[in-house]
């Protein structure tokens, strides 16, 4: 077992006002269930061990002394962004409000957010993990009150020694919806847990997600939809680029509970492996208690579209360059759900950047 | 220029063109008709490169090079253009881009210089005027969205930028409006010279109204089995393909 | 009008397990335990040479190291593997195989009496498809008919403790080669204590003149059945083998844990077809087999081909996962399953494709029934290693419900590793229309023909798979089990 002893040595040159009890219990709690095994089945693929390797400076606990009131942890790593996180957002947005502006939180180290919408509330929310810290974590609760809409944008363009940890947990209820695009550039190790409870009937979630590591970066997302009441509405479409000898996972458990009848529910995941060295291991999940339902799912790997090759080709676009068109084009959508123009556009560019005969691409813009 | 003789090709283990003969000459506008499954939207597409086809017998000869060795890019780049009887939409790739990489891998491919950045904008603005489109279409996606008759307007504008020297044109008639049918057969005509060539494919004598053939052939069965001037389609139109049957039995 | 579901479901009664009898044999049977004794007694009984006590002592050692295997989606209670009793045979059996004349006529009713009447098969034969049987009656074999005709081609095919004694050369070499002793938890089990199966082997050149199938009865009370079943075909040979089960209706749950090895060398075809109708339990989910099943195959050689058919309709819980390892470059492998849950029965079925030599190819059809309180799971894994330039996987998996208190699940695992790869996984759920019940019925078709045709059709791509008489009893199968379960 990976010694865990630097975190606790971090935790411990705090400042003793940030040394709280409450977050003082969560290192313990950590430490004692250390870190998730690949043993477990939602671990399979994906081993936390680099996190023993990083150096103590490189934890960076949060120094804020501000209280939060969460006593109970999931498992090991909500300990571990208990302890490490001193706040974040925490939030009520005013029934029937719509803010203008997404709400960006400050970009700390390691962040816990509590966002609820309160009913007819419209927002953004803008979560990034970008950038070349070199360990990040953020957790986040999100309750939707009935008939609210959240646009939740998660992006992580990470350095290639950057560690990332993010679960966000949302609550939807009543004809709520919930619109969430997650896109993956770079980093090292990064595991993205995405749970989304439609917890009343009329509820609604539009998952929309990008995975393109890079080098040898390793990222991992599993999300969990939980059909808990009748009529609600699930649309999943995940895609992934690896190149290099970047490794990707994706894991979607699509759960039909067993009075959630008429739901209706789709998951598509597509795959582009890139280079000989590269690996994609995906896992589209449906458990089904309900007998009236309408879900399917989908995997697919390596398929651009011939028919628009051919299209490419014949107006004497070469092979190579038509590849990383399509190659945009696959990408494309995915990004074009990012509402906010300038995010979408700043992305996109970035992702050319990585794409092999990007700069050609870049040059033709 | 284009020269194709005793063309035998199939699909999926199926014969779909059985013995073919066409010779087409710089500055000449060919019609191909016939009923459904005759037979022409493979020849065209076969024409431009697609690898679905497998050629089984004859040869296709474009100036003095054989057309059947070629890429569907390096034909591009030596003349050939199909213009799609379904155009293909590429979301995320916006027609500027799109245009740019054709043409300038076309050039390049033809040891021409890559046309500077603000003379191509130029260049393509002209032609999205000829063919009375709006210019925003040309920062949204290839055809996405579009519909049946702006995807056909934007083929025509694709070769109207592009140049081509052969224009295969694959229905592009079908779906269109006869507003829209007039401003694609202007930009049809705006090409025709004595250096390029039409091969028009297509159902109906409509588009022939505006665009007057030279010669005009029937396709029925994989081959062609009727060849004429511009009378042949307006007889086509009033009598149907039924009565060609007796002259494919013949033939046959 | 259309019924409603608990109408439906009130319409049909129980269904009936038709090989629930018992056969009053006298068998000597071990009493229940496990222990190395236990295994050297097995393999005493069999008076097997000292390599195969060797593999079977290795494979128990390890055993004893491994935890049973918690992922798969069944619930049960823990399995005492000290209540088991791991050998019974019919006394009259004890000197080993004799001629069908000499077999005790109380076993060979037994199997008229499931359908399979060995005796009239050797008399019929010429009049209808010949089908080469042997029969496992608990631990051992009974016979195996067609020896001489099949022997003449230059076929072996006999029991497996058969051909320990008469072939061990061709045993040694393939057994365990496919599914090493440790491989899991089941198959440890099994190479500890399997006591008979099927053995087959087909020359290089030759094309196995008819089906060959092995029937496999549980009789005895308290034991378990560990078959072990080798099918090797040399180069360019090809063979159709067909399986089927059955076990008395029992109140107490019993174990089966299978092996069965395949190997395909150079363009070698193996199709292996399985009717698997072991006691389901009651729709109290009293009784019934575990059925703990390791099946894989080896495509070793070029453009070889093993092809993986099975209709599951028996078993309170099923774990089974038929696997081809594509290795031979250009081979091919296929997985077509129809696997019904009624009553508490549960399914983790599915299958693995590995994909290790250039240009192989993979299909996967599973039909998922759920009926009752039935849970059906498909698992599957299609892994494409860097080696396998060009592999290609199409992956359709489709479930129906049929009522509102099963389950259906879909696990599917793709892993890739090669950038010239094309998968398509496609999956459905979808339950049985009650409008397309009622188009039946406003068309004068009975409720239950109707639900019947309409699963029929929903399985449809498997059936064509199955060798003509298996399908038809398939078919039966079918709605034999699904009766009482329309919703």
């Amino acid at each position: 077992m990976a010694t865990l002893e630097h975190f606790r040595s971090a935790f411990d040159a705090l400042p003793e006002a940030a040394r709280t009890p409450a977050r003082r219990a969560a290192l313990y709690a950590f430490l004692e269930q250390g870190l998730p095994p690949n043993t477990l089945e939602d671990w399979q693929y994906t081993d936390l061990a680099p996190l023993s390797a990083l150096t103590s400076e490189a934890l960076r606990p949060d120094a804020d002394a501000t209280q939060m009131g969460i006593e109970s942890f999931a498992d090991s790593l909500d300990a571990l962004n208990r302890a490490f996180a001193a706040g974040g957002l925490d939030r009520s947005i005013a029934a029937n409000t719509k803010l203008e502006e997404p709400l960006r939180p400050e970009n700390r180290a390691h962040q816990r957010h509590r966002l609820k919408l309160e009913r007819g509330a419209e927002a953004t929310l803008i979560l990034n993990t970008s950038g070349d810290m070199p360990f990040q974590t953020i957790f986040a609760d999100i309750e939707l009150e009935a008939g609210s809409r959240l646009h939740l944008i998660r992006i992580s363009d990470a350095g290639a020694d950057a560690h990332r940890l993010t679960r966000v947990k949302l609550r939807v209820a009543r004809d709520a919806c919930a619109d969430v695009v997650t896109v993956d550039l770079g980093g090292k190790l990064s595991r993205h847990d995405l749970h989304v409870d439609l917890a009343e009937p009329g509820a609604s979630v539009y998952l929309h997600g990008l995975y393109a590591p890079v080098g040898k970066g390793h990222v991992d997302n599993h999300t969990w939809i939980e059909h808990r009441a009748p009529h609600c509405i699930s649309r999943e479409s995940f895609r992934g680029i690896a190149r290099d000898q970047a490794h990707a996972v994706f894991n979607g458990m699509i759960r039909v509970h067993k009075d959630a009848q008429k739901t209706d529910s789709e998951q598509r995941v597509a795959n582009l492996i890139l280079s000989p060295g590269a690996e994609i291991n995906a896992k589209p999940e449906l458990e089904i208690y309900a007998d009236d339902v309408k879900c399917a799912h989908g995997a697919t790997f390596g398929q651009l579209d011939d028919q628009a090759m051919f299209y490419l080709r014949s107006r004497g676009v070469p092979e190579a360059l038509a590849r990383t068109l399509l190659t945009c084009t696959f990408a494309h959508e995915v990004l074009r759900h990012i509402r906010p123009d300038g995010v979408r556009e700043r992305v996109t560019k970035r992702l050319l950047r990585q794409l092999p005969g990007g700069e050609q691409m870049e040059a033709l813009q | 220029m284009l020269d194709i003789q005793n063309l035998h090709a199939r699909i999926d283990g199926k014969d779909i063109l059985k013995g073919i003969d066409l010779r087409i000459n710089a500055g000449e506008v060919h019609a191909i008709m016939g009923p459904n499954g005759s037979g022409k939207s493979t020849l065209s597409k076969l024409l431009a490169g697609h690898e679905d086809y497998t050629v089984t017998q004859g040869s296709v000869r474009f100036g003095d090079e054989d057309l059947l060795e070629l890429d569907p890019e390096q034909r591009a780049a030596k003349g050939i253009f199909l213009g799609f009887q379904y155009p293909v939409e590429i979301p995320g790739v916006s027609n500027m881009v799109f245009l740019k990489a054709a043409l300038n891998a076309q050039r390049k491919a033809r040891g021409e210089k890559e046309l500077e950045a603000a003379d191509f904008i130029a260049w393509v603005r002209h032609r999205v005027k000829q063919m009375k489109m709006d210019s925003a279409m040309l920062s949204r996606g290839v055809n996405e969205g579009f519909s049946g008759g702006e995807k056909k307007r934007n083929e025509i504008l694709q070769m109207l930028v592009l140049e081509p020297k052969l224009m295969v044109l694959d229905e592009t008639d079908s779906g269109l409006d006869i507003d829209a049918l007039k401003i694609v057969s202007d930009g049809i005509n705006l090409m025709r010279s004595k250096e390029r060539a039409v091969l028009l494919v297509t159902h109906y004598q409509r588009l022939l109204d505006y665009v007057q053939p030279d010669f005009v052939h029937v396709l029925a069965g994989g081959r062609i089995v009727k060849s004429g001037g511009p009378d042949l389609a307006r007889e086509l139109e009033e009598k149907g393909y039924g009565w060609l049957q007796n002259s494919v039995g013949q033939a046959a | 009008m259309s019924a409603s579901p608990t109408d439906i479901q009130d319409l049909v009664k129980n269904r009936t397990y038709s090989a629930g009898f018992v056969t009053d044999v006298d068998s000597e049977t071990l009493p229940p335990g496990l222990s190395e004794d236990v295994v050297r007694h097995i393999s005493a009984q069999k008076q097997e040479p000292e390599w195969l006590l060797e593999f079977r002592l290795k494979a128990y050692r390890r055993w004893l190291k491994m935890t049973e295997p918690t992922w798969a989606h069944v619930h049960y209670p823990k399995i005492d593997y000290q209540a088991i009793s791991y050998y019974s045979a019919p006394k009259s059996m004890k000197d080993g195989p004799k001629s069908l004349d000499e077999v005790d006529p109380k076993l060979l009713e037994t199997y008229t009496k499931l359908g399979i009447p060995l005796r009239e098969q050797e008399m019929l034969a010429g009049v209808q498809p010949q089908v080469a049987v042997d029969v496992v009656f608990d631990s051992v074999s009974v016979g195996t008919t067609f020896r001489k005709k099949l022997a003449e081609a230059g076929v072996i095919f006999s029991s497996i403790s058969e051909a320990v004694r008469e072939h061990p050369e061709l045993v040694k070499k393939y057994l365990g080669t496919v599914v090493p002793f440790g491989d899991n938890y089941y198959a440890a089990l099994n190479s500890a204590v399997f006591t008979d199966g099927s053995f087959v082997f087909v020359p290089k050149g030759v094309r196995c003149p008819m089906e060959l199938s092995t029937y496999f009865r549980i009789n005895e009370r308290n034991t378990g059945q560990f078959e072990r079943t080798l099918i090797v075909v040399e180069d360019g040979g090809h063979v159709s083998y067909l399986e089927g089960c059955t076990a008395p209706q029992r109140d107490e749950n019993q174990l089966h844990a299978a092996v069965v090895e395949l190997v395909a060398l150079e363009k070698a075809e193996i199709k292996y077809s399985t009717v698997q109708n072991w006691y389901p339990g009651d729709e109290n989910g009293v009784g019934g087999i575990y059925n703990f099943v390791t099946k894989r195959g080896d495509c070793r050689g070029r453009g070889s081909k093993i092809s993986w058919t099975q209709v599951e309709t028996g078993s309170a819980i099923t774990w089974k996962y038929p696997s081809c390892i594509l290795r031979g470059d250009d081979s091919i492998g296929e997985f077509y399953s129809v696997a019904l849950t009624h009553h508490k029965q549960q399914a983790d079925t599915g299958t693995k494709m590995i994909h290790v030599g250039k240009n192989t190819r993979s299909t996967i059809v599973s039909k998922g029934i759920a009926a009752g309180e039935g849970q059906q799971s498909y698992r599957g894994l299609v892994r494409v290693l860097p080696s396998a330039e060009g592999a290609r996987n199409h992956t359709q998996c489709d479930s129906l419900l049929i009522g509102d208190k099963c389950g259906a699940h879909t696990f599917p695992y793709t892993e890739v590793r090669n950038p010239s790869a094309i998968l398509e996984h496609e999956a459905t759920t979808s339950k049985i229309g009650e409008d397309q019940l009622f188009y039946a019925r406003s068309r004068g078709i009975g409720e239950e023909d109707a639900v019947s045709m309409i699963v029929n059709g929903f399985c449809k791509d498997v059936f064509k798979e199955l060798p003509m008489e298996f399908a038809v009893e398939a078919q039966k199968l079918l709605s034999v089990s699904l009766e009482g379960s329309v919703g």
